[in-house]
Parts: structure tokens; sequence; C-alpha cells
């Protein structure tokens, strides 16, 4: 964790990559608690599932980043979807394979988010998003 | 005639920062992490059993979900007030010069209205003095400038409003009281959708999450309004004599500077600790680095300010 804290302090995208894989995480990892042994869930529903937890994470981020920090959402709205439909999905069927142990799953969401949103952030700096505007 | 340094570039200045922006985001990420982490735990150990309290009954998962979702909102709201309120970040002492090109007062937009819990200390925006322009850049990653032909550099400088910390306290408190309420809620919804097929449970949990989510913000809003109400604080900053600061006036500020990720990651002032007003300027914004250079040429600084030149 810490690692993944010092990662999040020095880039924007891989923070909030790692709350979006971190959430579709937990989510889905609890969704494999409902059932014992864990249900078994074909890769069409994976990918279902994958994509509504990417608009939940979606939307969470849009509501902290642009209403609470005050980033311009025009600025944001985009790079926030892309980084959590590839993090959720990876995250997804990723969690999926280790799906024997749940409680896994937020921690990989949370280290894929870091790096898909790290690898992303590549393509954006050094435009400044506006924030604080 | 004053000799100027070399003018900063504006914008991004190729180097990374710590920043507060960072913290809350980090916050809320690593809270999710570890939540979601002890969440299954203890869902594997309740083996998809029904759980009952104070009469609400719904399967683990479900009362698990909304326990993320409270305890989530709160430490978001708790996270806000401490990087406002509480932290105490390295500072250096410095001191700088120039002319008032924008105040942006606290509660001065509408999500810090609604979201009281979120708001922004008083800010006033100085485009400084050129001999100033270490201060601006040293240790940034970005630099402010304002919208002048030149490019003006701009240094940032926060006023400590007590509004904004009866807010945050407030905020802290509702949000306390809420998780509870948040928690029955969310278990309640979400085990009325049930776990039917594997997309309706997916959907029983997120609605779950969300439902004490958003109970625990609702009643940090109502605890932030309270909070703002009861703390006093001028409308907007005050010099050190007692009036309030324009637009356009020449100041000299003095305060502790750090690298913030809230703003892009320039240097600013938190706080301005001393504010000393020199007059107005004849010029109307976006103000010029050539105006309080040629005008005001006596400030209130030492002769010498840590981080820049002798003068």
């Amino acid at each position: 964790m810490a690692v993944l804290f010092t990662v999040w302090r020095h880039s924007l995208c891989a923070v909030t990559g790692a709350i979006a894989g971190a959430f579709a995480g937990a989510v889905f990892g609890l969704l494999l608690t409902t059932a014992i042994p864990p249900p078994v869930i074909t890769a069409a529903e994976r990918l279902e599932i994958a994509l509504i937890l990417a608009a939940a994470a979606w939307l969470i981020l849009l509501l902290i980043l642009a209403s609470w920090l005050h980033y311009k959402l025009a600025a944001i709205w985009l790079p926030a979807l892309v980084n959590a439909v590839i993090t959720a999905v990876l995250t997804i069927f990723l969690a999926y394979v280790l799906k024997a142990f749940p409680y896994l799953a937020p921690i990989v969401g949370a280290i894929v988010g870091t790096l898909v949103g790290w690898i992303l952030c590549r393509f954006c700096e050094p435009r400044s998003l506006g924030v604080g505007k | 005639m004053m000799m100027c340094p070399t003018q900063p570039v504006c914008g991004s200045q190729g180097t990374s920062t710590g920043s507060s922006v960072s913290s809350v985001l980090g916050a809320v990420g690593g809270t999710i992490t570890v939540l979601g982490g002890i969440g299954s735990i203890i869902g594997v150990l309740a083996k998809t059993g029904v759980i009952v309290i104070l009469g609400v009954s719904a399967a683990a998962a479900i009362w698990i979900g909304a326990v993320i979702g409270a305890v989530l909102a709160f430490a978001t709201v708790f996270t806000f007030y401490y990087l406002r309120c509480l932290s105490k970040p390295d500072t250096l002492a410095a001191c700088s010069a120039g002319v008032v090109e924008q105040l942006i007062p606290a509660f001065s937009s509408a999500s810090e209205d609604v979201f009281p819990f979120t708001a922004q200390h008083d800010r006033v925006d100085v485009v400084v003095k050129c001999i100033y322009w270490p201060l601006v850049q040293i240790n940034a990653a970005f630099v402010e400038c304002n919208s002048d032909p030149d490019g003006s550099p701009i240094l940032r400088g926060y006023y400590h409003n007590a509004k904004v910390c009866g807010a945050g306290l407030g905020s802290t408190i509702g949000a306390g009281v809420g998780v509870v309420a948040g928690i029955l809620a969310g278990a309640a919804i979400g085990a009325a959708i049930g776990c039917a097929t594997i997309i309706l449970c997916l959907f029983a949990l997120l609605i779950a999450l969300i439902v004490a989510a958003v109970t625990v913000i609702v009643a940090a809003i109502i605890g932030g309004q309270i909070g703002k109400a009861a703390a006093s604080a001028p409308p907007s900053p005050v010099a050190d004599d007692g009036n309030t600061i324009h637009s356009g006036d020449y100041v000299t500020t003095q305060g502790g500077l750090l690298t913030s990720g809230d703003d892009d990651g320039s240097r600013i002032y938190w706080f301005v600790e001393h504010t000393t007003l020199h007059g107005h300027s004849t010029f109307s914004s976006p103000f010029d680095h050539t105006d309080p250079d040629a005008n005001l040429l006596m400030d209130a600084c030492p002769v010498r300010t840590p981080g820049g030149p002798p003068r």
C-alpha cells in the first residue's frame, strides 16, 4: 500500500484509476462471496458487470473531481471514462481468475487502476486540467 | 529601473508534486481498497448467511456493501476537513508584493454551498513584482500566470476562514451521525432488490453502497450548514489594518509557502498571515507585473526574502 500511496501522490491519473479499480474490485469481491463456492459467471456476464461497475466508478470520480475538487468537467470526463472502463474490465477478468480469494479483488483493482492510470497519464501531460479555477 | 530575473515559463514545469488533491483521492482509494478487502473476508466468513439488525434483514454481502458505502463517505468528508483545517504541512516562510488580480471568497461557488465540507478558504491572486518570481517558480510543478499580454506570474494566497472549518467540523459530526442511518437504509433497500440473478445481486450491492453513502453525505451537508452558520468570519479577506482587500490593491503578503495540488502544483501561501495595503492601482485588470514593478517601489517585505534574490 505504501508504494501505491507514493505513486498516487505523484499522478492524478494513477489515483483516479486506482479508485475505479478498487471500487470495481470491492463490489465484485463481495459479489463472489454471495455463493459458496463462488458463482460461475460467463465472460459476457463479466463484461456486463465490468461496464456497470465502470459506469458507477466514473460517476463517483466525476462527483469527486468536478464537483468537490473543482476540476473542469470538460477536461476530465473523457479521460476518467476511458480510465474507468479499461480498469474495470481488466480488474473484473483478473479478479475472476482469482475468485477463490475474493478479498484480493480490491487490491487487484487498485494495482490495475494505478498501472492503467499511470500509462494513460503519459498521453495527458503536461496539460493543466484547470483545477481551482 | 528594476532588474528582473528570467521570467518563469507559464504552466507545467515538468515535475510532479506531493499534493492535497492526491491526499483526498488517495484517502478514497486507500479506504475502498482496505474496506473492500476486509468486507470480502467477512463475507467469506459469514458463509452467505442472512443477518438481522434493528429489524432489517439482509444478506451479509449487502450489509457489508452498505458499511463500505457509509464508511467511505465518512472518510471522504473527514479527509476534506483534515486537509483544510487540521493538517499542519511544512511551509517556507516568505514575503512578496504585487497587485491583487482577483479574490475568490470561500463558498463562492454553488458546489461549495451545496457541499459545505468541500469549501476552500478565501483566495487572493496577486500578480507579483518580478523580483519575487523565484518564489513562484522554485519547487513549483506549475506556474500560474495572468491573462495580460506578458503572462505575468501569479502567486495565490489563502486566508484562513473560520466558516470553512466550522462547516468541516459540522459536516464530520453530521456524517458520523449519518453512518448508522446510512447502513440501515442501504441494507434495507439492497435486501429488497435481492440476489435472484447475478446481475440483480450486483445492483443490490451497488444500491446498498450508494444509498448508504448518499445518506451519510446528506447528513454531512446538514451538519455542514449548521457548522457554517455557527462560525463567524468576515465576508472577504482583510488586511492587517482591518480594511477589506479588493482587486487592484497593491499588497505585501507574508506567510508560509507550499506546493499545492489543489492549485495544479503551484506555489501558494498556506496561509497568508500578514497583509499590508499600499493603495490602489490606476490600471485595470488583467494586471501586468510592470504595474507594481513601477508603482510599488517600497513594499513591506524585509530586504531579503527566503528563496528570492537580495534587494
